[in-house]
């Protein structure tokens, strides 16, 4: 005879408590999820290590396609002539060089500059000006390119920043990999050159490092690049021609789409990492708010207009294909523009876990933070070793990146015991403090917010640098993040917002 | 200044490609300092 079977309210109880135990499992995966961002970073940096064998160095000549390089200008002149002037030392035969600065309605002296410098470089400095300007930059290159595609000297075209500074040899380690008929753009790795520079201007030093000499290496391995960057990026004209001859002028991102429609045309997009520019980044979290605000919003713009690429792999084996839909890029897109999503979902679901079974969100919380302590000393150990410069010059700022409360989450979870007070949480109930430590991850953006509000202030000059090492520079740029959903949204009016520049670049060394 | 001949653009090649490899031993290292932690978190500090 076989066991009595279980009443109805017995059955009941049992799937309420499977029911239960099954929500648990689900906030637990939600609080873990909160680190898929940094575990798609590792990744991406993982890719690094196959540089070596999948790298585009073979198919490189020493080709020297006549180039014209197009700076768009407006109120540079205090930057701008420097600029021109190291243009002209690059290690590149003069007669294959041209610079077109195309001047947007400027109302300093930069348009005297720029006639000073066509008149310093006769044959080799042009000054093209727009009478009527402020509608962004691409609308300013589009203006040159119409004058540089009018005839068919330019072979290639480089596009730059009026305050970006090129090493000597950058040109020529970019236009080798020209020797490619399938390459239609090279990008170079950007530098933050502000000397003596702040803590800030040290914080995008160590932004640039991951995200570009690490992630730009992965993408090379992947075959797939997410964005040339502004400062430098080189075309072919068979590239340009294929665009259309114009820059998109519809988003705030026009050099992520530049980049998306060259890949989806079938042509490559190579990063050099041994063509090193530099330039002057915001030295203000104002300014740097205003400038990740709109790379942001362009990154929505980006993700809506190409819905239908991500997670699509199709057809990069054949000839003309492109590895922009497979799983990898877009795990590394979304994982950093959802990032902010996974931070308070993952803050959420530690708090209603927090209130339903304790024991759980306890082990939830321990291992998302063991998994952050894990990323965090891999990215940030690899990526020092990847640029050795500037790891001299911002280990600090590397080190403090996630921000000191974060740290002292990767420490306590990673050795409890050296917080024995801290331990004994684990046993006890100490309300708030620990409800503030599951919220932390969205609260360290609010935070991040308040540090950007409180800055130009007296106290702020003081506050805000001491908020961004407590909260953390990733959760600055998270802030941004979330500030452009909610702008995209609200359909804000898309204004371009320029970085002042000063001419604070030095080339070390 | 005119462009490398060819000698100097293979050198370069050849330290770009050498740095690169560097890179893949980094990149072992940085995993190693990773196991380290994860060792002594759980042998020490379980």
């Amino acid at each position: 005879m076989g066991p009595a079977r279980p009443g109805r309210g017995q059955r009941l109880t049992a799937m309420g408590h499977h029911l239960l135990t099954a929500g648990d499992w689900i906030l637990i995966l939600l609080v873990i999820a909160g680190a898929l961002p940094e575990l798609a970073a590792s990744w991406q940096f993982l890719l690094v290590a196959g540089h070596f064998r999948r790298h585009h160095y073979r198919d490189c000549a020493p080709v020297f396609p006549r180039t014209a390089i197009l700076i768009p200008a407006w109120n540079e002149a205090a930057v701008i002539g420097a600029s021109i002037d190291r243009l002209m030392l690059l290690e590149y035969p003069p007669d294959s060089l041209r610079v077109f600065l195309v001047d947007d309605a400027s109302t300093d002296e930069t348009p005297a500059v720029a006639t000073a410098k066509a008149a310093q470089y006769p044959g080799q400095v042009f000054h093209l000006r727009r009478e009527v300007g402020g509608e962004g930059k691409a609308h300013t290159l589009n203006h040159g390119l119409a004058v540089v595609l009018a005839d068919d000297w330019m072979e290639a075209l480089l596009i730059t920043d009026a305050d970006v500074i090129f090493e000597a040899a950058s040109l020529r380690t970019m236009t080798r990999h020209l020797a490619d008929p399938r390459v239609g753009a090279v990008t170079a790795y950007i530098k933050e050159g502000s000397r003596p520079g702040n803590y800030l201007t040290r914080f995008i030093g160590y932004e640039y490092a991951t995200a570009q000499a690490a992630a730009r290496r992965g993408q090379n391995v992947l075959g797939a690049i997410a964005c040339l960057a502004g400062g430098a990026q080189l075309h072919t004209r068979a590239n340009l021609v294929a665009l259309g001859g114009r820059i998109d002028t519809s988003s705030l991102a026009e050099d992520t789409i530049t980049t998306i429609e060259t890949q989806l045309r079938g042509r490559r997009v190579v990063f050099e990492p041994h063509a090193t520019v530099w330039a002057e980044e915001p030295g203000s979290i104002g300014a740097l708010w205003k400038q990740r605000l709109r790379w942001a919003r362009g990154n929505v713009q980006v993700t809506r207009r190409y819905r239908s690429l991500w997670f699509r792999p199709r057809g990069f084996r054949q000839p003309g294909g492109h590895r922009l839909g497979g799983f990898s890029f877009g795990v590394f897109w979304f994982g950093l523009f959802l990032q902010p999503v996974f931070m308070i979902t993952s803050s959420a679901a530690l708090i209603t876990l927090y209130y339903a079974h304790f024991p759980r969100a306890w082990l939830a919380f321990h291992v998302l933070w063991i998994i952050n302590a894990a990323t965090y000393v891999f990215i940030t150990s690899y990526a020092l070793m990847i640029d050795p410069p500037t790891a001299r010059h911002s280990w600090r700022q590397a080190v403090m990146f996630p921000g000191a409360v974060n740290l002292a989450f990767i420490a306590y979870s990673c050795f409890p015991r050296l917080f024995r007070h801290a331990a004994q949480a684990e046993h006890i109930h100490l309300g708030w403090g620990i409800v503030l430590a599951y919220a932390w991850l969205s609260l360290s953006m609010a935070a991040a917010y308040l540090a950007k509000v409180l800055e130009p202030g007296r106290l702020g000059r003081i506050l805000s640098p001491v908020l961004v090492y407590l909260v953390g520079y990733g959760s600055l740029l998270c802030a941004c993040t979330f500030a452009s959903y909610v702008k995209e949204l609200r359909r804000a009016e898309m204004t371009w917002d320029k970085t002042e520049k000063t001419g604070k670049v030095v080339i070390p060394g | 200044m005119s462009g490398p001949d060819l000698r100097t653009f293979r050198r370069e090649i050849r330290d770009a490609v050498r740095y690169e490899r560097g890179l893949a031993v980094k990149a072992l290292l940085a995993l190693a300092v990773v196991a380290v932690v994860v060792v002594l978190r759980t042998l020490y500090f379980t």
